[in-house]
């Protein structure tokens, strides 16, 4: 109560103090929103304008006065976005909960004092992140396993993303000791200590780190370039890439370019869901990194 | 004691998860990708065994365009080919095409066939990647015999060892034509413009008025094509373009008449009638696809294509393009170039064979290739089955049927051997029959830069960045143009300009083609 009192005066002292401050704070963080807002409304509006008025109005439209939705229908009649979709969507499921297991389950012990080799096995894994193994190399290992077209070639091969290993082996060094003690002597194991109390006080870490892999995966691109050949098995950025590159690369006299609106309405349709997740989500973002970043 | 030795098992599993990736694969445990790999090799099995059987072969594309079918099932052109050679063709389409190419070849997981251009044919085939073709020339000579015997030449070898098969390609250089919008002309009463003085009042004259209603643009093209326009009237290209003129090898950027073109080029430049986005592949052509732009230098099949035309009707119903022809010439006793084309203009990308395809696959490979070289083959390939997607009009010629043009439109996949891109325009484009007919007449400059090799201390790529810079800082008036020769200069000190036009002189000799 009484930190919060403080708080709230040395916030008042600020207003005070520095009124041309904190407008000229204010105009930066409008024109930082407007910069970041101004292209997704752009998107958006182009995707839902007639092309015959983008034209008119030089390309540029953020509020349509027309709306047609005429390329949407074209899109969601289209078998291989829906298809790209659903493995998107697969792929960024399962991926993210295998991803946020096997961290989990790497980052614990590593964040636990006794642990013979720590320090050494800390440096093999920072040593992966410097040096990674190249394209070739990585690609005989999917092969090697045969992974090869198979959603476990999305999956498998970035099971643990060294810098998430990082933060939330950090997050659980400053989990207070005192609860693991108390713990034990209640008589848990350490799994049931990783399960029934380091789980549950590491919310924030775990939505802040599943986000990192769920976008990881929702933009899943050069997997699928070098390990999937099977068309069914290609994700919703593939699909998309085809879609935009044919409007700027040198193409075929046989192909006929889509219009500016089917493009940006292709790039919404793919954006969308993982745009809605985020504001779940957002609340804990800052809480996890900043937590997870008090230790190296 | 407990603790320990959960601190001990708990190390052992990471240091096997971590050391996981780099076991060797046990031989109990095969894999799809494996057992492709080890597969019996052509040479291993027995030459006729069961010719009745089915056969799939996977061929790379590079892109299968946005009305490609969406699934095998819907692929009517895959079943009707397999019905008449019994070989089932797979497309693989292959995105970021030489990066995955190049590693799923290290892994032996390649497609049996790919295009590849010359100089990732002759890397594939130092490093046997690739197979020689040489003893399979008898088998696939009745496709030879219809594209001709001259497709057989020197980019489909290396070290006298044929690597590619042979493939007539389209010259899209050829398709270059300028446009102007005859519905302005009609609108000023002016005639179709013969000098680039006209030219340059007509421009002037939209831009000042703003004729479109969409903050017109004079000029749209790509890159150097809008200014070559104006330059094409002195006879020259700008650019690094190796020429030949009256028998000896030269060089655009060496014509005396450089400097004249760059300030012809200029005036246009100074009056902003050349549109801000030629530099920006796409934009430029957009401007001209929906009618902002009132005239300009751009492939026909940019902007004469059906659903083009819709566009630039949606946006100006009375919008109509119309064709340039050459602007007279401003130096007496030279004739105006339009664009350009390459000497061997068949350079592209041809089929390659993947060193671990069986001789059965590129025996039925060349079935394919015998049956679309006939004139069944050739027009499924084309406008895909006669009756269904295509029929004979009164006049005896070919027409596709009424709402088929999506359905044939990704055939031109299946184009393995090329095609006479002449006869096929004019069958498969009628729309656009005019302007093809039209752009045949042009005098297109021809320069040799993509058959010359390069001195081993000259980095090309860097010089002609620094060519295009420098014509575009004397076009837009940064670099006086009266510096030129100095500029010329620059490039004999600093990029050995000179030992680059000697050796193209030298091989160019050699090739019997200059004196």
């Amino acid at each position: 109560m009484v930190k919060k009192n403080k708080e709230h005066k040395l916030g008042e002292e600020k207003r005070k103090f520095n009124p041309v401050f904190d407008t000229l704070v204010y105009a930066i963080l409008i024109g930082v929103l407007l910069i970041t807002i101004l292209p997704v409304m752009y998107v958006v509006a182009v995707s839902l304008t007639p092309y015959t008025e983008i034209a008119r109005n030089q390309g540029i439209v953020l509020f349509p006065k027309d709306i047609t939705f005429e390329a949407y229908e074209v899109i969601f009649g289209k078998k291989d976005f829906w298809n790209g979709m659903k493995i998107t969507i697969e792929v960024t499921v399962f991926g993210t909960i295998a991803n946020l297991i096997v961290t989990t389950l790497f980052a614990y012990p590593l964040s636990r004092k006794g642990l013979p080799g720590k320090s050494f096995i800390t440096k093999l894994v920072m040593f992966t992140m410097i040096f990674s193994a190249g394209t070739i190399p990585t690609y005989l290992v999917v092969k090697g396993t045969g992974l090869l077209n198979t959603m476990g070639a999305y999956i498998v091969p970035g099971l643990v993303g060294v810098s998430n290993l990082i933060i939330m082996k950090a997050f659980f060094e400053n989990l207070p000791e005192d609860i693991f003690d108390a713990a034990r002597i209640d008589g848990c194991g350490e799994f049931k200590v990783l399960t029934h109390i380091v789980l549950p006080m590491s919310v924030p870490i775990m939505l802040t780190i599943g986000m990192y892999y769920m976008v990881s995966h929702w933009n899943t691109y050069m997997a699928a370039v070098l390990y999937v050949t099977d068309q069914d098995l290609q994700p919703m950025q593939v699909i998309l890439r085809r879609l935009l590159e044919s409007s700027t690369a040198e193409v075929s006299v046989d192909v006929v370019v889509p219009t500016e609106t089917m493009r940006m309405a292709a790039v919404c349709f793919a954006t969308l869901p993982i745009v809605v997740v985020y504001p779940f989500i957002q609340k804990y973002f800052v809480k996890g990194t900043l937590a997870g970043a008090v230790k190296g | 004691m407990k603790r320990k030795v959960m601190s001990l098992l708990l190390v052992c599993c990471m240091l096997l998860s971590c050391l996981a990736g780099c076991g060797k694969q046990t031989v109990d445990q095969p894999t799809d990708a494996t057992k492709a790999t080890d597969a019996p090799k052509a040479t291993d099995a027995p030459t006729e065994a069961v010719p009745a059987e089915p056969i799939t072969i996977t061929i790379a594309s590079k892109g299968l365009g946005n009305l490609f079918p969406e699934s095998d099932e819907a692929n009517w052109f895959r079943q009707v080919l397999f019905e008449k050679t019994n070989v089932w063709v797979d497309l693989i389409p292959i995105d970021d095409y030489y990066t995955a190419l190049n590693v799923q070849l290290t892994g032996g997981q390649a497609p049996d066939f790919f295009p590849v251009d010359y100089d990732h044919m002759k890397e594939y085939a130092d490093q046997g990647l690739i197979q020689p073709i040489n003893q399979y020339k008898e088998s696939f000579a009745p496709m030879l015999e219809w594209l001709g015997e001259e497709y057989d030449n020197f980019v489909l070898y290396v070290e006298d060892e044929m690597y590619a098969f042979p493939r007539a390609e389209a010259n899209s250089d050829l398709y270059e034509l300028y446009f102007i919008r005859q519905d302005v002309l009609d609108h000023y009463g002016m005639e179709m413009p013969k000098t680039i003085d006209e030219f340059f009042d007509f421009c002037q004259k939209s831009v000042q008025d703003d004729v479109t209603g969409l903050q017109t643009i004079g000029i749209g093209a790509k890159k150097f094509a809008g200014y070559n326009m104006i330059a094409g009237t002195y006879g020259v290209m700008l650019g690094n373009y190796v020429v030949i003129k009256d028998g000896k090898v030269t060089n655009t950027l060496l014509d005396t008449n450089m400097k004249d073109a760059l300030t012809a080029v200029k005036k246009f430049q100074d009056a902003n009638l050349v549109s801000p986005n030629i530099w920006d592949a796409g934009t430029a052509v957009v401007e001209m696809r929906k009618g902002q732009t009132v005239a300009g230098s751009a492939p026909w099949s940019n902007l004469l294509k059906q659903a083009y035309i819709d566009v630039l009707h949606a946006v100006n119903p009375d919008a109509e393009w119309g064709y340039i022809p050459a602007f007279e010439s401003n130096v007496e006793g030279v004739e105006t170039v339009v664009a350009f084309y390459d000497y061997n203009s068949n350079s592209g990308e041809k089929f390659a064979v993947n060193a671990e395809t069986s001789e059965e696959k590129i025996n039925a490979f060349i079935k394919v290739l015998n049956y679309i070289a006939t004139d069944e083959g050739k027009m499924l390939t084309w406008l895909g089955v006669q009756g269904t997607h295509w029929d004979y009009d009164a006049n005896g010629n070919a027409v596709v049927l009424e709402g088929q043009a999506d359905a044939i439109n990704y055939t031109s996949n299946y184009q393995f051997a090329g095609r006479n891109d002449d006869e096929y325009l004019a069958v498969k484009f009628p729309e656009a029959a005019e302007a093809n007919e039209f752009r045949t007449h042009y005098n297109r400059l021809l320069k040799y830069n993509n058959v010359l090799d390069v001195p081993a201390d000259l980095y090309l790529e860097d010089m002609e960045t620094y060519v295009q810079d420098q014509l575009i800082a004397f076009i837009q008036g940064e670099r006086p143009i009266e510096e030129y020769d100095a500029f010329v200069q620059e490039l004999y000190d600093i990029y050995n300009f000179g030992a680059y036009m000697d050796l193209a002189a030298e091989q160019l000799t050699d090739m019997g083609l200059a004196k």
